[in-house]
């Protein structure tokens, strides 16, 4: 029996770079190249557009796709508040740093002043500092969520792939895959480790900042000897078998094949780039003239 | 059998940028979510003390990882958009770099058993390595292309950056080489030189 007619036995999950997807999920059959060009655009288009109404078509659009992936909210719902979380204090920082002229002061006072100085801490809000955090709030939850959906729905396979053809070098390829593969692993050990560690006794949330670091320092030890002993067998198991990392030549285990749905995606990611982007300078167009017959 | 230089172990040297690389990316990423300030920067960044620890041990390897590192854990999962992540990301690798260079060249000991070795730790891990790191990786998010105001860039975001670094270099980085370097000098990972 060759190696070709060995049929596995179907699973119903499959391993994402995060957690497992469901098999029959229409995302997976895509060509790794159509979700790194879905990720490039959205990437593109949370940057360039500066209108908020778009921005939030545009995180309407990335929870579709996690609808669409079929990706169980359970699984996501520990990230999407800690991104929520962190989009939140990007937020906040903005609007206690940002000096922008706006038509409505909100706050203007010093937290401190360094005597005859103009230098201090000047929290200066109005309407157009809103809408800057604003604007960075939306372009982080945008961000972090297709990146999020990428990479719980790419295996590694995938990424080494994606990258070899558009033209990265195989020993980069793999080294950036490999380090995506050991977040996953490292996340789990890291959890491992604390863990152990509170059952041991200590207490990570006692005592200041300079003692709790170095209560997390000594955590660490463990981290750094299990990574000491993964790039050693990594390097075996690479070498037992083979594989040149400085080799050039093209080798595939998978096939990736271009189907129709990966035509669809493209065409529908080219389409939302021009009308969003056309429809941000309709936008900014009509902002203008809005601003002329006010004036 | 020959008595001529050994070549470069390509094989060990890129999967230890693997491996390290996905290390600092939880940090990176634990770092921003847990004490975030603007995109991609944290207020106390754990993954610094190890970027230190690790250009002490694996030189210009560590520096490449860090790269990788922040790329995806402070980058991606900080929200910083990708055009602009390829080059910012260049803070963390400059953080690594210089105390690479500082350990390597002037050949200081990892297990910082001098007065010397503490002296190229400080200068080169906790100060200079920081204050260009910091100031590559403040003023990129808002130059060339502006993604943060500029009012932002140097307070908070540097003042953040490097004191936060400094502090957790200061703190954790002695730790990790005074305790680890014994292990990791036996280690295959491990590189003599810079390279």
């Amino acid at each position: 029996m060759s190696s070709r007619d060995i049929i596995l036995e179907e699973k119903k999950y499959s391993r994402g770079y995060l957690f497992y997807v469901v098999e029959d999920s229409p995302v997976l059959k895509l060509n790794p190249l159509s979700k790194l060009y879905s990720l490039i655009i959205m990437s593109i288009l949370a940057f360039l557009i500066f209108d908020h109404s778009l921005l939030f078509i545009l995180i309407i659009i990335t929870i579709t796709l996690f609808f669409i992936s079929r990706i169980p909210l359970y699984m996501i719902k520990k990230f999407i508040l800690a991104l929520s979380g962190m989009a939140l204090g990007f937020f906040l920082v903005n609007t206690l740093f940002t000096h922008i002229d706006g038509e409505i002061v909100y706050i203007d006072f010093y937290v401190f002043k360094i005597p005859y100085t103009n230098y201090g801490w000047h929290i200066y809000i109005t309407d157009a500092t809103l809408r800057w955090a604003g604007l960075i709030f939306l372009r982080t939850m945008i961000l972090v969520w297709i990146s999020l959906w990428f990479l719980v729905v790419t295996r590694d396979t995938d990424i080494i792939y994606a990258l070899r053809r558009i033209g990265l070098p195989r020993s980069a390829a793999f080294a950036f895959a490999l380090s995506l593969r050991s977040v996953s692993m490292f996340y789990d050990d890291f959890v491992t480790v604390v863990e152990a560690m509170k059952s041991k006794g200590v207490n990570f949330s006692e005592g200041g900042l300079v003692s709790r670091l170095k209560k997390y320092g000594r955590a660490m030890f463990p981290l750094v000897l299990l990574a000491l002993r993964r790039i050693e067998e990594f390097t075996k198991a690479i070498e037992s078998r083979g594989f040149s990392i400085k080799c050039n030549r093209r080798i595939l285990y998978r096939k990736y094949s271009i189907s129709k749905l990966d035509f669809l995606f493209f065409i529908t990611f080219t389409a939302l780039f021009i009308i969003m982007l056309d429809l941000s300078n309709i936008i900014d167009l009509l902002s203008i003239l809005f601003l002329w017959w006010r004036i | 059998m020959s008595g001529g230089k050994e070549a470069i172990p390509y094989t060990t040297r890129i999967v230890t940028v693997g491996v390290t690389g996905g290390l600092i990316a939880v940090l990176a990423a634990f770092g921003v979510m847990a004490f975030p300030i603007v995109p991609g920067v944290a207020g106390i960044y754990p993954a610094i003390a190890f970027i230190v620890a690790f250009g002490a041990w694996f030189g210009v390897w560590a520096a490449i990882a860090a790269y990788i590192g922040c790329f995806i854990g402070a980058g991606i999962v900080g929200g910083v958009p990708l055009a602009i992540n390829i080059y910012w990301s260049l803070a963390d690798f400059w953080e690594a770099l210089i105390p690479a260079i500082g350990f390597k060249v002037f050949k200081a000991d990892p297990e910082l058993k001098t007065a010397r070795d503490w002296i190229i730790f400080i200068v080169f891990g906790v100060i200079l390595g920081n204050l260009i790191g910091g100031l590559w990786g403040s003023i990129t998010l808002a130059w060339p292309i502006q993604f943060i105001a500029w009012e932002t860039v140097f307070v908070p975001t540097f003042v953040a950056w490097f004191l936060g670094n400094v502090v957790v270099t200061i703190v954790v980085s002695p730790i990790l080489l005074r305790g680890l370097s014994k292990h990791i000098k036996r280690s295959m990972a491990y590189t003599e030189g810079l390279v």
